[in-house]
């Protein structure tokens, strides 16, 4: 009982997978563009709004081939992170656009559409 | 379709067309997908009007961005300027009142909002930004008033997609279907309207319907 149990589906948040794509000349650094897009929706919505939109980019998702990426959020949440998103001008001194290719229930549905 | 009414770009059509628009009017030129477009800048209400008449037969779409009240007034009562672009920048206030909307709804010209002030503003100045385009947005929604949100963009990366363009209108208070417009059958109409006048076709499609 070292920590606690899974809570019942019903009980789980739920989720939605925004997935974007780097338009830019070079590909970013995975850790680098999280830390941007944190930066960035910390400017815009706070700490209280990254919260309640529950906000995580998840970097190990990055495709740094095709320049693909995804960002966990809360379903209430998916329009502040369209603008989070666009609202990123440039990671690491290259300039680029975070141009949002659709949204995901699921991961599985994220990887059949977008990074297949 | 997707329309980017207002830009500066001098390149950059395929970054445009990779984001999602079919249509971008730039100052710069014509060719692809650019529109020649043209900005007028004045603090003068004749001066503006002189321009504007002087113009437009040779451009698809004529905005006006107001340095002074009187111009945003004037350009609200002149039917032949189709877009009054960020009235509110290098103000203290939203830089239309409800009179304006009013005249700008009956005279069927939009009200323009730049990303591009979005974009490149930051903390202070950005809430500011913000504070007013909402404020404008809310009004022109009572008013019905047509809304165009355009990039401003500069270069290719000030380019933004058209939903994230919505999702800035969404955000600070906008329909879907508000929002939606103005990114697309609002600026489309003003091209097509004025492209057909420019061409003397407009009033051979209206007895074609008839």
């Amino acid at each position: 009982m070292n920590k606690p149990k899974t809570l019942p589906s019903s009980l789980r948040d739920k989720k939605r997978y925004v997935v974007f794509r780097v338009v830019s000349d070079a590909s970013p650094d995975p850790d680098a563009l999280a830390e941007m897009i944190y930066e960035t929706a910390m400017e815009l919505f706070g700490e209280v709004g990254m919260a309640k939109g529950n906000l995580w980019v998840m970097k190990r998702m990055y495709d740094a081939e095709k320049k693909i990426g995804m960002v966990r959020c809360s379903p209430g949440f998916v329009e502040e992170c369209r603008l989070i998103l666009s609202s990123v001008t440039q990671i690491d001194e290259v300039r680029c656009i975070l141009n949002v290719l659709g949204v995901t229930g699921t991961i599985r549905t994220a990887k059949i559409k977008y990074y297949g | 379709m997707f329309v980017d009414a207002i830009t500066y770009l001098t390149a950059g059509d395929d970054v445009a067309t990779s984001l999602g628009f079919s249509m971008v009017g730039t100052t710069s030129g014509e060719g692809g997908l650019f529109r020649k477009i043209l900005v007028v800048e004045s603090s003068d209400p004749e001066e503006m009007r002189k321009a504007v008449y002087k113009n437009r037969k040779k451009y698809e779409l004529i905005a006006v961005k107001p340095l002074s009240f009187p111009v945003t007034r004037e350009a609200s009562r002149f039917k032949l300027v189709d877009v009054i672009l960020d009235p509110y920048e290098g103000r203290n206030d939203i830089g239309v009142d409800h009179i304006t909307l009013k005249f700008a709804s009956e005279n069927n010209i939009a009200i323009g909002l730049s990303f591009y002030n979005f974009l490149m503003t930051h903390k202070k100045e950005r809430v500011r930004t913000l504070r007013f385009m909402r404020k404008i947005i809310q009004l022109s929604m009572k008013y019905r008033t047509p809304l165009v949100i355009t990039s401003g963009a500069r270069d290719k990366f000030e380019l933004r997609g058209p939903r994230e363009m919505m999702s800035l209108a969404i955000n600070l208070g906008a329909d879907f279907q508000t929002a939606q417009k103005s990114v697309s059958s609002t600026p489309e109409s003003i091209f097509t309207t004025n492209r057909m006048k420019i061409e003397g076709k407009m009033f051979a499609e209206v007895m074609e319907y008839e």
